[in-house]
């Protein structure tokens, strides 16, 4: 038996503001030299909104204020990727998805976390590997359709050589997930 | 004892958020024409789908018993929260409900996984800080399901009822009403009759109480008697000001000390607690009158009120002209000062028993310690006017025994006796 202490929730909110914050950073340096001003204003925006969401008390307020957070961060990946090529910014997004996901599930783990609440032994709080699951399979199934439908566009068999890795992907991820099972907490 | 009910899974609020991230993420991919965007939100409507598909184990069934129903301020017991499965739950949140009053050791809140068929069992000990009747729980239960955008919950509890009494102030000296009752107790009457103690030698008159004095009949050769006090009982009524919630609960447990010590002195006790709402028990003797004032006493609270109150509302026969009415207030609210005036004002034999507070703190500001002077002689004056209609005022500061304001106060009636008092 183990309380909860700020330990937990303190990393993990740490954890989810430092990915947020490497996603908005990348969207800022990435960006053209025009575009920076935009991005780093939706960036900066998405990130201090994301940590005001984690100080909130209510679970209802804080998810709004969260998916404000994840919106503007979104909203500067998105402008700052317009000007890549298909390829790059498919994989950019999805990537840059994959870790808004993870982050905002790591958040929502810390904040759930009642300060005084008492961890008996053996509970299965939430799995690890379902998130990471989650996120890279969606991330790769994503890419390859992405991909894919480039190809049947006209974008040749380099897009069908990255649909296919990403579809070989999801299904091994798909396969781990569920030979792995729920894990006990992170 | 308590059993929960089921309840179906229901949506959390993070279903809403992914929703919305999903949504906005499809909607920017149709407005710029750009389908990578749909990467972006790819993770989020995933999780959804996985979320609201798989399904939530159930609710485990939920039994909540109290170790003893029935404290005394400072007690403890123990809440015994037992959780059974028939499937096996991974993840259970279990929150319990202290009412403000009693003290939790240890936390109340808990997260468990449960296996099918092997209950778990939380006991969480109370410390009860008050006197008063508290309502234990709900237990709310709530298992998540994958991703926590599903969950079961159900409140249970509610029905565990905790009496906690108030903790009586020890008690050897209560002041006795000045008149007694024709019923035999523990109190020597003034008038000479039969009984144990001692009061004076009559000369002997035909039906008169009291045995020969052999010795003084001899010597005086006519026959005289021994007569006695006889051993009777009084009447003691506690009139509890509850207007101001401060003070309360030390009028409360200084009302069960006088009560208990009356009562074993096979004293009549009666109550009226006068404040925002009026109750009361007739005058009685005996250890049930002793349950009935502690019960009244355990429900006495606080009600805020504007509404005048005044003596008239009491009911007579709960104030017997015999009887000694004492009077346990702050003496700061202008319905108890009417009322006590009102009181006295019918002959009634009364006394007050001031409840002081902490003194305010050393570090004030002029302004503050002008007001606090002004106050006091407020008070000073309420005190005059009192004593000046033959109410004792006794004053019982925070931290003195009672036992201490007790003697004071049979002092003062003692001295006063035949002059003010009547």
């Amino acid at each position: 038996m183990r309380r909860s202490g700020p330990g937990p929730r303190i990393a993990g909110a740490l954890f989810s503001v430092i990915a947020i914050a490497a996603v908005a950073t990348f969207a800022v340096v990435h960006s053209l030299a025009r575009l920076t001003p935009v991005v780093g204003l939706a960036g900066v925006g998405g990130v201090v909104t994301f940590v005001v969401a984690l100080t909130g008390r209510s679970r209802a307020k804080r998810n709004r204020t969260m998916v404000t957070g994840l919106v503007l961060v979104a909203t500067a990946v998105v402008v700052s990727a317009t000007r890549d090529a298909a390829p790059a910014r498919a994989g950019f997004l999805v990537v840059s998805g994959a870790v808004l996901f993870c982050a905002a599930e790591v958040a929502d783990r810390a904040q759930a976390n009642a300060r005084k609440t008492e961890h008996r032994p053996g509970v299965d709080r939430w799995s690890a590997t379902w998130v990471l699951g989650v996120a890279t399979g969606s991330a790769g199934l994503a890419y390859g359709a992405i991909s894919a439908r480039g190809f049947f566009a006209g974008g040749g068999p380099a897009a069908l050589t990255a649909g296919v890795v990403g579809a070989t992907l999801v299904a091994f991820l798909v396969l781990v997930v569920l030979r792995t099972g729920p894990r006990t907490g992170l | 004892m308590n059993k929960s009910t089921f309840g179906g899974p229901a949506a959390t609020p993070k279903v809403i958020a992914y929703s919305a991230l999903t949504g906005i993420g499809l909607l920017a991919a149709v407005v710029l024409g750009e389908v990578a965007v749909v990467g972006l939100v790819a993770p989020f409507a995933f999780a959804l789908v996985i979320g609201l598909v798989a399904p939530v184990p159930p609710l485990p069934s939920v039994r909540v018993a109290l170790d003893e129903h029935r404290l005394v301020e400072g007690g403890r017991t123990t809440i015994a929260i037992e959780l059974s499965a028939t499937e096996r739950v991974p993840h259970c949140n279990i929150s319990l409900v202290i009412p403000a009053g009693l003290t939790a050791e240890g936390s109340t809140d808990w997260s468990l996984g449960l296996e099918a068929g092997s209950p778990g069992l939380i006991e969480v000990r109370v410390t009860a800080d008050r006197y008063g009747r508290f309502v234990i729980g709900p237990v709310t239960v709530s298992v998540p399901g994958r991703f926590g955008l599903l969950a079961r919950s159900a409140a249970d509890g509610g029905a565990l009822e905790l009496e906690v009494r108030p903790d009586p102030e020890a008690l050897r000296t209560v002041a006795r009403a000045a008149k007694v009752r024709a019923t035999a107790g523990d109190r020597l009457a003034r008038q000479a009759g039969d009984g144990i103690e001692f009061a004076e030698v009559r000369p002997y008159t035909a039906g008169a109480p009291g045995r020969i004095n052999w010795r003084v009949t001899a010597r005086r050769s006519a026959p005289y008697v021994n007569l006695r006090h006889p051993e009777r009982s009084t009447d003691l009524i506690l009139l509890v000001d509850t207007f101001s919630a401060g003070l309360l609960p030390r009028q409360v447990r200084a009302a069960a000390g006088l009560a208990s010590a009356a009562l074993a002195r096979h004293d009549r006790v009666g109550l009226v607690g006068f404040g925002g709402v009026l109750h009361w028990v007739d005058p009685g003797m005996g250890q049930i009158q002793l349950e009935r004032v502690i019960a009244a006493l355990t429900a006495t609270e606080w009600h805020h009120s504007y509404a005048w109150k005044s003596a008239e509302t009491i009911p007579s026969r709960t104030l017997p002209p015999t009887g000694l009415v004492i009077a346990i207030s702050p003496l700061d609210d202008p319905r108890m000062l009417t009322a006590l005036a009102t009181i006295r004002a019918r002959g009634v034999d009364l006394a007050v028993i001031e409840t002081i507070g902490s003194p305010p703190a050393r570090h004030v500001s002029a302004a503050g310690y002008l007001a606090l002077r002004l106050v006091e002689l407020e008070r000073i004056e309420t005190r005059d006017n009192l004593s000046n209609r033959g109410v004792p005022v006794i004053a019982w500061h925070e931290g003195e025994s009672l036992e201490t304001a007790l003697g004071a106060l049979v002092t003062w009636r003692r001295r006063a006796r035949g002059r003010v008092v009547r």
